[in-house]
């Protein structure tokens, strides 16, 4: 008598939690656009990428959901996995999720003396006696992600061609994950220097000039190809197509610029896969000369 | 010490030092106790201090077990770094912030320029790469007190465990400044309060004071406006305005009533001073009040009126001015016994110098005012006794008077015989002899000279026989004490004689003629004090004798020769420079003629006694 009251009472109450929840399912049909962001701004100073945000969102008339991940890793096997739709990512990350076929690239931002190149500084602090890279032998040593061009990819490859490696060259080395945080590793003196993206480092200079008092750049690297918005693989053309004219567009009105003046970027431009060719062959060749003893990391 | 510290507040008003005393308890006892709780609370402070270490150095070892795993050094930097700053916001307790790795070797500071990064730490704590396990406790926590850079601070050790496998040890600083701080500011913070409450102690106690002591000033006041004349106001003006029912009020009151009491005394005082000046002023004698330097300070009316000086004129002046020169000697001498203390002077006769030059008879009595057994001043009693000696003189002329008339009955008698035998006899011869006899003219000259001798004399007794006596009663004591004083007054040195009396209570009154036995009696007295001339006793005795009253007085004299004892009534037998002879013959003849009897005789005790017994009234009636 009781058992069939309480089945008769928890079926209820089932039906009504399907009925409440089946019409938003139907309703948010495509559910909300994903955005894949690593923290490339440093922290206390991540508003900016909300409004970005938001605003695409605005204007491609369909929510808009931020995805924070650590590292470009985690964002390659999220757009992999269809986790995200759109992501901001590095170079080495592209080149890689594109030879996986899990990215397309989208537009590339001008940061830099209205191209898309920008460079990668080597950074020590100002009463440090290193002057160039060599000097940094049997130092510690930050990069920030292990998929990075500017924070990674550029030293290894610099290492590489005087035939050393992270592990060989320096006494300790660490990630950070972001470029201001390699700058206040160095500042700190947790490590003697660091390899950071110049959008970064001129971004802070001009917003937190604190944060870079004490350090000084011993060497400039030209790279071609800044960091790229990339869209998963298998999105659909016309969304494709409306998010690449939304960045594109993004300097023409008020609150694209404002968004875009807040970043440290001048606008996003069309680019070609192969400005990233010259990444390929720094990757390729940091790779042949640690493949064939190359220890795995830590 | 104690007193010379608060010498300086000795002076202070009562509310002042109420106020201070209230005040200083008030900040005092507060702080004393507040300071004590602090002192209590710091083992407290401390074990929360240590505590909330314990609690950072967990918040480091719990994730870092995931970022050593992963040698996520930058996660490992931040987690320590946000330690550090999080505090740093509120409290920075932690100074630094470290991880070592199992080998010692430190894999992050929160300063990592302060430090060698990768090398191993050496210190007890983990000596030679593995930390001695019995170094940390049981919990995986270790606490030590050490000193960095001149502060004090606990560092806290906590082992970062991953099931029971060690990772490393996270350590972290913790300075006890803030702690320190705490208390200061408590302290401080309580240093403040009590001195605001032993301010406002102060104050109230101030005021509370005043208010207690106001009428204490107003009793101030009311004694300090108490001045002579206030006195003579009503008493209600003088009386301190305070109605008040506490013990000041009480205290009020006994002053009011010792107000009155003296006012009441004063007025006692006053009129008590009124009399003696009174009494002084209208005292029959001058009385003159001089300073032991004889000095004139006050002198009463009959100063004025007798020896003439206005008091204005002769104070201040020396009582000198007043003795004649000769007198100078014996005043001094007088003046100089009685400034020994106590010590009455004898009276002195002496002639005094009024204004205009003239002398008047005074005796003179000094006596020492003390005060507290310190003579202060002299008080010299002027007595007039000029009056007294004109008596006198009238008295003793009398008394001659009396003396003489006898004397010239007796004379007459003693000449009347002879003369009545040679009339007789000078008759006789002129009847028998002629008229032509040459003799007969002599004898007749004789005869008739005898006849005029006779009437001569014949008239002499009808001039100087006394008046018949006159009789009157009169006590024996009044008898003899009139005599005496009489006798006294004519002794110039009566300080010699000293006058003894035994008279038997209610004798008899006398019936007799007083001014003749008061002749008597002067005459034996006189003897009396002739017989003494170095001074003595002079007995005075009465009694009832049957019904005669018999006096007798002795001397203590040398005596009468045994010779002269049974002829010393004879006429013109004297053994007395000077003396007539008569005195007594005279005196056993009134005696006689008062039924009375008169006898002499030496005493056994030497000197001489005169008895006489005189019919008492009743007797002489009978």
């Amino acid at each position: 008598m009781r058992g069939t009251k309480r089945f008769k009472t928890a079926s209820i109450l089932l039906i009504l939690l399907i009925l409440l929840i089946i019409p938003f399912e139907s309703m948010e049909a495509e559910g909300p656009l994903r955005i894949a962001i690593t923290p490339v701004l440093p922290e206390g100073h991540l508003e900016p990428n909300r409004e970005m945000i938001n605003y695409i969102g605005d204007r491609i008339e369909r929510s808009a959901e931020l995805v924070q991940r650590r590292s470009y890793q985690e964002i390659n096997d999220l757009l992999q996995k269809g986790e995200v739709d759109v992501a901001f990512v590095g170079g080495v990350t592209y080149i890689l999720g594109r030879d996986k076929s899990a990215m397309e690239l989208l537009v590339a931002p001008v940061v830099f003396d209205e191209s898309t190149n920008y460079f990668s500084y080597l950074v020590v602090r100002k009463d440090s006696p290193i002057r160039s890279l060599l000097d940094l032998k049997g130092k510690r040593f930050a990069f920030t992600d292990p998929l990075s061009t500017s924070g990674k990819l550029l030293p290894a490859y610099l290492l590489a061609r005087i035939n050393e490696t992270p592990e060989t060259f320096f006494k300790k080395y660490i990630y950070t994950y972001s470029h201001s945080s390699s700058i206040e590793a160095v500042s700190v003196g947790l490590v003697d220097g660091a390899s950071v993206d110049s959008y970064i480092w001129d971004f802070l200079s001009s917003k937190d000039p604190e944060s870079v008092s004490r350090l000084k750049i011993i060497e400039r690297h030209e790279l071609i190809g800044t960091t790229p918005v990339v869209v998963r693989n298998d999105i659909e053309p016309g969304l494709k197509e409306r998010l690449r004219r939304v960045f594109l567009d993004m300097e023409r009105d008020q609150r694209g610029r404002e968004i875009l003046n807040k970043m440290g970027i001048k606008r996003f431009v069309d680019v070609k896969d192969s400005i990233y060719n010259a990444t390929r062959e720094m990757f390729k060749f940091v790779e042949r000369r640690t493949d064939p003893g190359r220890k795995k990391k830590r | 010490m104690i007193r010379l510290i608060l010498k300086p507040f000795q002076d202070w008003g009562l509310a002042k030092r109420i106020s201070a005393g209230v005040g200083l308890l008030l900040f005092i006892l507060p702080l004393l106790l507040g300071l004590f709780v602090i002192e209590q609370d710091r083992k407290v402070l401390d074990e929360e201090l240590k505590k909330r270490g314990i609690g950072l150095a967990e918040r480091v070892s719990l994730p870092a077990v995931d970022h050593i795993l992963h040698d996520d050094i930058w996660e490992l930097y931040k987690l320590i770094r946000d330690i550090t700053k999080i505090s740093a916001a509120t409290e920075n307790i932690a100074l630094y912030a470290m991880v070592l790795d199992n080998s010692g070797k430190i894999l992050v500071h929160s300063d990592p320029l302060s430090v060698k990064l990768g090398e191993p730490i050496k210190d007890s704590v983990s000596v030679g790469g593995s930390p001695n396990p019995d170094s940390l406790l049981s919990k995986g926590i270790l606490i030590r007190e050490i000193r960095l850079k001149e502060e004090s601070l606990y560092e806290i050790s906590s082992l970062i465990l991953r099931g029971d496998e060690r990772l490393g040890i996270t350590r972290i600083g913790i300075t006890k400044r803030y702690m320190e701080e705490q208390r200061r500011r408590l302290r401080r913070d309580l240093f403040i309060a009590s001195f605001i409450l032993g301010a406002s102690g102060a104050i109230v106690g101030f005021l509370i004071a005043r208010q207690m002591i106001r009428p204490l000033n107003q009793l101030t006041r009311s004694v300090a406006a108490l001045g002579d004349e206030q006195f003579d106001k009503d008493i209600k003006d003088i009386m301190a305005p305070v109605r008040r029912r506490d013990e000041v009020g009480l205290l009020a009151d006994s002053f009011n009533m010792m107000i009155q009491r003296l006012k009441k005394s004063r007025k006692e005082l006053k009129e008590s001073e009124e009399r003696h000046r009174s009494l002084w002023e209208h005292v029959e004698d001058s009385m003159i009040r001089v300073t032991l330097e004889k000095k004139i300070i006050a002198v009463n009316r009959r100063v004025e009126e007798v020896i003439g000086y206005p008091r204005e004129e002769i104070a201040g002046s020396d009582i000198s001015i007043m003795i004649p020169d000769k007198y100078c000697d014996l005043f001094d001498e007088v003046f100089q016994r009685t400034l020994k203390k106590g010590e009455k002077a004898p009276t002195i006769e002496i002639e005094v110098l009024t204004r205009d030059k003239g002398l008047i008879s005074m005796e003179l009595d000094m006596r020492g005012v003390t005060i507290r057994d310190e003579v202060e001043s002299i008080q010299i009693h002027f007595r007039d006794i000029s009056k007294r000696k004109e008596i006198e003189q009238e008295l003793i002329n009398a008394a001659r008077f009396v003396t003489i008339g006898e004397l010239t009955t007796d004379l007459t008698h003693e000449i009347n015989n002879p003369i009545g035998i040679i009339s007789g006899f000078a008759q006789q011869i002129l009847a028998k002899m002629d008229e032509g006899n040459p003799s007969y003219k002599f004898v007749r000259i004789i005869s008739e000279e005898a006849k005029r001798c006779k009437n001569v004399m014949k008239d002499l007794l009808a001039f100087s026989q006394p008046s018949s006596f006159q009789y009157s009663l009169v006590n024996p004591e009044d008898l003899i004490n009139e005599s005496l004083e009489f006798v006294l007054l004519l002794l110039h040195q009566k300080e010699l004689i000293s006058v003894k009396k035994e008279i038997q209570d209610n004798l008899p009154r006398l019936y007799l003629d007083i001014p003749r036995m008061k002749g008597v009696f002067l005459n034996i007295y006189m003897n009396a004090v002739d017989a003494m001339p170095q001074g003595g006793d002079l007995i005075t005795q009465a009694s009832l004798d049957g019904s005669y009253i018999k006096i007798a007085v002795s001397d203590t004299g040398k005596g009468i020769p045994e010779d002269y004892l049974d002829k010393v009534f004879t006429p013109y037998l004297t053994t007395k420079e000077g003396g007539s002879g008569i005195g007594l013959s005279i005196s056993k003849r009134i005696v006689e003629a008062h039924n009375g009897r008169i006898e002499i005789e030496n005493r056994l005790e030497g000197g001489a006694r005169c008895l006489i017994w005189l019919p008492s009234h009743e007797g002489a009636i009978k």
